[in-house]
Formats: structure tokens, sequence, C-alpha cells
């Protein structure tokens, strides 16, 4: 029956738009299999459910920050003046049905999506498949990368909150440390010195439509070119720069696929259910003269916390005043971003690749010892400074003074970096020195062209 | 009524008992069904070359899992209805969060495994390879759209002068719309440099009291504000008091009577608030970056990434004892930036 009506509603709806041929192309498309594969459609899946968990909230959310009188069921603050935003995220938390599972799941899903785009971007550096002809893809991918940032700080930084009002101050001061257009920058986004009764409104407006539909934009590209040009694949039996290897859409990929979006959904219900996260009635609404002992971003900003603890105190002036976070919370980031914009041109000079050939066959990491250890070197870099924007934590948890954990971690920032990329260069050489030897890759039978109907 | 029961010889004979045998042996049948350990598994189904396809490689051997496979599926969809069932349950009955989330993870999870494994175990599992359509026109395809694209250029008449002005009337709403944005607020250019505090002015704590001589021990601080500012962010200052005898004779001796010092509490590094107060080294210090300024040298930065001291207020002692600002701080409160003056020196002996 249901398959009758099926049958009925493809047909006139082909007879309309000629669809067969995509279809079964469709039907047809190939993915290659490899676990590490799917973490970039766990980021994908995570997307969806942070628009589904945050349309729900977006329907209780007051991006008001005037102050009325908290009313609601949690005692302790009773009779309290909170700014409207505190307000309506206590009565989601605490007063409306499933609604504190829905908040959770929303943050707990952010942080995924961010943990699931920097090890895809890892994934993809490792293995170089950012080559040509994708590096439009990786150009998107790091692009969503930073959107992603940018709009998990501005969803954690509206709840007008204790323990994000900081962060607003040092957003700011960060802001107006950009040489000349500073002030602009921080009068725009942030409608002036924190706390502005400009910026809730402004950051919901920027959290809830402008930043997800530049991401969804993105997204849909990225996967535009990822289906258009087809996956590439590791190295092995039948797998060339002609060919593919792999599971089809219809019926294996779609299953697999569509239970990885399940069991992250459920992993995500189950922290949402477990883990607390965010529980912003025990910090209290901002108040600009208090602050929380041992306040820490959210992971993938504790770099550049880290940077601006490590940086040193530089004590000159350029005819201008240098402000203080300029290097740490502006060069460092921007260095980073322009690294990972520009590397697949750094690649196509570091491995001589000036040739039209198109890259559909993966590196294995051994087989690019340099981009394998500035890599690594770089995440261990990035490591360092995100154990620096702890180390307040790190002093009182082992009892050593900050002092001696800022010496010990600024001395690691810069020298582990290069010892990694030492060690990580000589291992990939030897290792690929004894692979050499066994392994000698036949010459690319050429391809059967593709049967076209 | 004997035609009618030829017709449905069933409706003759109905009986709960009956109808309840056969809901007994189709549950039967479906469990067999679904859990094999009573049933040989079917063969699985061969897959086979389809569009595009040069080759098929097995993937690996599947048919060790068949046999539990079907039930782990079944077990999985089960998992997940059960799941389902218990959210609306828990949900209509007062929605505790906890059992919420754990029947959700149970639902989603029960599918996701269900699917994965129906995928994995159940179907066939070859590798397609086919060959990648060569992503670039031929020579002749993209001159033709070059061509197409001239051809149509030139049939524009007149594209002179009318399509520069088209270019113009472009660029005009462009300026229109970039223009819009000075709705959102310009940096006002007096309010980073706007005077904090007047001369003469009160130190109001927040509860609207002034502070006087008497209003602190040695080695303690409390937060102030101008009275028309109690509570603005950057107004923030903390007022202090050490020992008259630590006071060092230098040019800001006077700016601190009876021990009490003034500062801005607004750190010069990021801006957080400045809340600490080590009584015994006399440093004020940033939770947020542990910056950490001198109270008895202007606030110099001793340790962290500040580099600049806080700016610092002038203080005196009127006839009543009460605690004035005697002049405005010594620079702009606040984090630095580009077109900060410089700090006056602190005046101290070092």
């Amino acid at each position: 029956m249901i398959e009758l009506f099926g049958r009925w509603l493809v047909r006139k709806l082909d007879d309309r738009l000629r669809l067969a041929k995509y279809a079964r192309h469709a039907l047809n498309h190939v993915f290659p299999d490899h676990w590490s594969f799917m973490i970039g459609e766990i980021a994908f899946y995570a997307f969806l459910i942070l628009v589904a968990t945050g349309i729900f909230l977006a329907m209780f959310f007051n991006s008001s920050s005037a102050k009325v009188v908290y009313s609601g069921s949690y005692p302790a603050l009773r009779g309290l003046q909170v700014p409207a935003s505190f307000d309506s995220i206590l009565h989601i938390s605490l007063d409306v049905p499933a609604g504190l599972l829905i908040r959770q799941m929303h943050h707990w899903a952010a942080l995924i999506f961010l943990a699931a785009i920097v090890t895809h971007v890892a994934r993809v550096f490792f293995t170089a498949a950012f080559r040509r002809p994708r590096e439009l893809t990786w150009i998107v991918g790091v692009t969503l990368l930073l959107l992603a940032v940018a709009n998990g700080f501005i969803g954690y930084s509206i709840g007008g909150d204790l323990l994000s009002g900081p962060g607003l101050r040092i957003c700011y001061a960060i802001l107006m440390s950009v040489p000349f257009i500073g002030g602009w920058l921080a009068y725009l986004l942030l409608g002036g010195d924190v706390p502005s009764p400009l910026l809730t409104p402004r950051f919901y407006s920027l959290h809830i439509f402008l930043i997800p539909a530049a991401i969804a934009l993105l997204l849909a590209i990225h996967l535009g070119l990822v289906w258009r040009q087809m996956h590439t694949n590791f190295p092995g039996p039948q797998r060339t720069n002609r060919t593919i290897v792999g599971s089809r859409l219809w019926p294996a990929y779609m299953a697999k696929s569509l239970g990885l979006f399940c069991i992250l959904s459920g992993v995500v219900a189950l922290l949402g259910a477990l883990v607390q996260i965010n529980p912003i009635w025990i910090y209290g609404p901002f108040d600009p003269t208090a602050i929380l002992p041992g306040a820490q971003p959210d992971w993938y900003l504790g770099w550049i916390e880290g940077a601006m603890r490590l940086f040193p105190a530089l004590k000159f002036r350029l005819g201008l005043l240098i402000p203080d976070v300029f290097f740490p919370a502006v060069v460092l980031p921007a260095l980073v971003f322009l690294g990972l914009y520009l590397y697949p041109f750094l690649d196509k000079l570091v491995y001589g690749d000036d040739s039209d050939e198109n890259h559909n066959v993966l590196r294995l990491p051994y087989q690019q010892p340099f981009n394998t250890a500035f890599g690594c070197a770089a995440f261990v870099f990035l490591l360092v400074l995100l154990f620096g924007g702890g180390d307040d934590v790190i002093a009182t948890a082992t009892g050593a003074s900050v002092v001696t954990i800022r010496g010990i971690l600024r001395v690691l920032a810069l020298a582990l970096p290069p010892l990694i990329f030492a060690m990580v260069y000589l291992y990939c050489k030897n290792v690929d020195r004894r692979h050499a030897t066994v392994v000698e890759p036949a010459a690319e039978p050429a391809p059967e062209e593709p049967v076209r109907q | 009524m004997s035609e009618d029961s030829e017709r449905h010889p069933q409706a003759a004979h109905f009986s709960y008992l009956q109808v309840a045998w056969d809901l007994v042996k189709t549950a039967v049948r479906l469990a067999r069904e679904a859990f094999p350990l009573f049933t040989p598994p079917a063969p699985a189904m061969r897959e086979t070359k389809r569009l595009n396809d040069i080759d098929l490689q097995p993937r690996r051997q599947a048919a060790a899992h068949q046999h539990w496979g079907a039930g782990l599926v079944a077990t999985g969809f089960l998992l997940s209805i059960a799941g389902a069932l218990g959210f609306l349950i828990v949900f209509w009955n007062g929605a505790s969060h906890l059992l919420l989330g754990l029947s959700l993870a149970i639902c989603f999870g029960g599918l996701g495994v269900a699917l994965v494994v129906y995928a994995r175990w159940l179907m066939p599992d070859m590798q397609a390879v086919q060959a990648r359509e060569r992503l670039f026109s031929s020579a002749a395809q993209a001159e033709l759209a070059e061509a197409n694209f001239y051809q149509g250029a030139e049939e524009i008449p007149r594209r002179g002068l009318l399509g520069w002005m088209a270019v113009a009337t472009v660029g005009f709403i462009a300026a229109i719309a970039v223009s819009i944005f000075r709705s959102l607020g310009r940096p006002p250019a007096g309010a980073l440099f706007a005077p904090v505090w007047q001369r003469g002015e009160h130190l109001v704590r927040s509860d609207g009291t002034a502070a006087r001589l008497d209003t602190l021990e040695r080695g303690s601080a409390i937060i102030v504000f101008p009275p028309e500012k109690i509570g603005d962010e950057r107004s923030q200052t903390v007022l202090l008091r050490v020992d008259e005898s630590l006071v060092p004779q230098d040019a800001r001796a006077g700016w601190s009577p009876h021990g009490y010092y003034a500062y801005s509490r607004v750190c010069t590094h990021a801006g957080c608030a400045v809340g600490l107060f080590e009584v015994t080294t006399c440093l004020l210090v940033c939770p947020c970056h542990q910056s950490s300024f001198d109270v008895l040298r202007g606030a110099n930065p001793t340790g962290g990434p500040a580099a600049r001291p806080l700016p610092q207020l002038p203080l005196y002692a009127d006839a009543d004892g009460t605690l004035r600002a005697g002049g405005d701080f010594t620079t702009p409160p606040g984090p630095g930036f580009w077109s900060m003056p410089p700090s006056p020196p602190a005046g101290g002996t070092e």
C-alpha cells in the first residue's frame, strides 16, 4: 500500500522534473568506508541537533537585558534583580517541561560539534586530503570552524550570567586591541563597553540568524563539493586517482549514516541527562564588580585564554600604545587561521607538487613527514596554551604557585614544538624508508570508461 | 444467515480465545523470523554490479554474524520503541529531567545500534569499485561556453555608458547597505577618554554611603563609585587602606591621606574586575589572568600579563573626615587601545 503510494508519488514528480537519471546516480553514489571519514559526519549531525534543540530554546529565550525581578522556582534567587535573558534561561531550565534536557543537549551538542570539526580538520590535514582538487572544500571547512567557534562563544555569552560576563569583558578588550578599527569592531559587535544593553539582542540575532544561516550555506557548499568530487580513498587495492571504492548510498551507507546520527543523538541525550553543563543559576546574574575565581572559557577558546596568560607583559610603545592582548589574542589566532587557510598552497611548495594531477588517494601520515611533524608540533603548541588557560586551576590542584606553573608552561610552549617536530619528522622518515623497501605501488591501470546511460 | 457465514466463515466462530491464539502464533512467527536461533539464517543476498561499477570487492566475512544480527537488530528496534514510550509516559507525568534524558538516549541509541548492525551484518557488504567522473570540461565545451558569453555581451546595445551607469547604481545601493551599519552605533570618540571622577566628589559605596577616614580598618578594601555612577562598570574604584608607615614619600605621597589608596578596579590587561587585595604583600590581583599590581608603587604591574599600572585616583580628606576625589584617574580606566595616552610615571622611589 505504502509502496504503491510511493511509486505513484515518485512517478508524478518524475513526469514533471525528469529525476530518474539523478536518482539513479544518487542511489549508486559510493562512499568509502573508514571510521575516520565519519568524523565530519558527526559534525554535520551535531549541527542538525543544534538546530533542532536551538529552535526549541529560541521559543522561550528573551534577548532583553532589562532588569526584572526573578520569581521562578529557584528559591536562592527569588526576589533578586536579574537581566531578562538570565530570567528566561532559568525559566527554560527549571520550569519548562524537558527544557533543561533540551538546553543541556544544546550545549553538549555544541561541544561535540566543535570537537568533531577540530578532529575532522586534523584527519584531513594528516592525510593531505586538502590537496588538489579539494582546496576549496578545505577553505570552506576552515571558515566553518571559525564560524562554529564564534557561535559557540556567542551562545554561552548571551545568558547574562556571572561566568560569561567577564568573558565578554575580555572579548571587548581583545576587540579594542585591534589596530585602528578596534573601537568600531567593539561597538559594532558588542554595542559598546560591556555590559551594554545593546549586546544581548545583537548577539542573539547573530547566534540564531546570521551565523547559523552562514554555517548552513557553507555546509551545503562543503557537502556539495564532497558529493561532486567524490570522497578520497586511503591507498589500497584498486584505489587509484581514477577510481573510488566504497559502499553504495542505497542501502548500506544510508543505514550506517542514519545509525550514526541516531547514536550521536543518543549520546547527546545521555550527556544532557546525566552531566550538568553551564548551570547559570548557581553562578548568578552578571555583576560588573564581581568575578568567579578559576573561570575558564569553553575548551575551543582555551588556547587563546592560555596565550593571554602566558604572553609576557611587554612595556613598549610604538608611538601608539600596543595593547597587552594584541599579540596573544589577535595576532596569534590570526596566524593560526591564516596558516590553516593557506596550508594547501604551502603543501604544494613543500612537496613540489605543481602538476595538474588530481589527488584522490590519500597520503598516510608517514608519507608526508613535514606535514605530519608540523601538524603535531602545532597541535602540541596549542595544547600547552590550552593548559595555560587553566594555569590557576592547575596551581590549585597541584599546590604549586601560578608563577611556577606559568614558567614551566612558557618553557614547554617554546621548547616542545621544535622537539616534537624533530621526533615526528625522523620517525616518519624511518617508517617511510622501511615501507619503501616493501611496497612498490604498481603503475595505475587505465580505468574502464564508466558506462553512461 | 447461512449465506453470510459462507462468505465470512470466521464470523460465525468468532471468539476472543481464537483471536488471542492467532496473536500468539503471529508473535511466535515474528520472533522466529527476527531471532533466528531456531531457524537457519537465509543465505545473504549477493550484490550485483550497477551503474558505473568496474568491480565489486568482498569487504569482510559477514556471514559469521548473520545468525545473531537479526536478533540484535530486532532488540535495538524494540529498545527504541520502549525508550520512546518511556519518554512519553515520563513527559506526561511530571517530566523528570533524568528519566526524560535516559529514555530519549535509549530511544535514539537503540535505533542507531539497530541501523548500524542491520547495515554491517545483514545487508550485502560489498565494496563497489567505480570510475570517477573526470571533473573538467573539454576544450571545445569550454570554448563554446565562453563564445556564448561574449556573443551575448556583443548583443547588448549601448553598453558603454548604460553599462557603467548600471555598475554605478549597484555601487550606490551598496553604499546604502554599508552605511546602514551606522545605526548599530559608532564609537563615540569621547567615551573612551571621558572623565570618571571630578575633584571634590565623595567616594560612594553601592549602598549610597560616602567613605570617611574611619570607614576602613588598615589592610581592608571596598568598592566605591562617583555619586552619580553607582554600579557603573567603568567607574568602579577600589578604596583600600594600608598602614601609614608604609606609604612611600614620593611625588604621590599626598594622594594617600591616612594610608588610603584608590585605584581603578578595571584591569588594564583585559578589563576584568581586579577583585583581590593581598594585604601582606600590598598587591592588587586580578583573578582572571593573575596580573598583580603594587599598591604602594602607583599600582605598577609586578607579575602576570598586564604591562600598564592601574590608574590611580588622588584622594584628600575634608575637614569633617570625609574622603574626596582629588581629581580624575591618572589615565582613562580599562584595557588598552592604540590611542590610549601613556601612563604618567608613578613618581616612586624604585
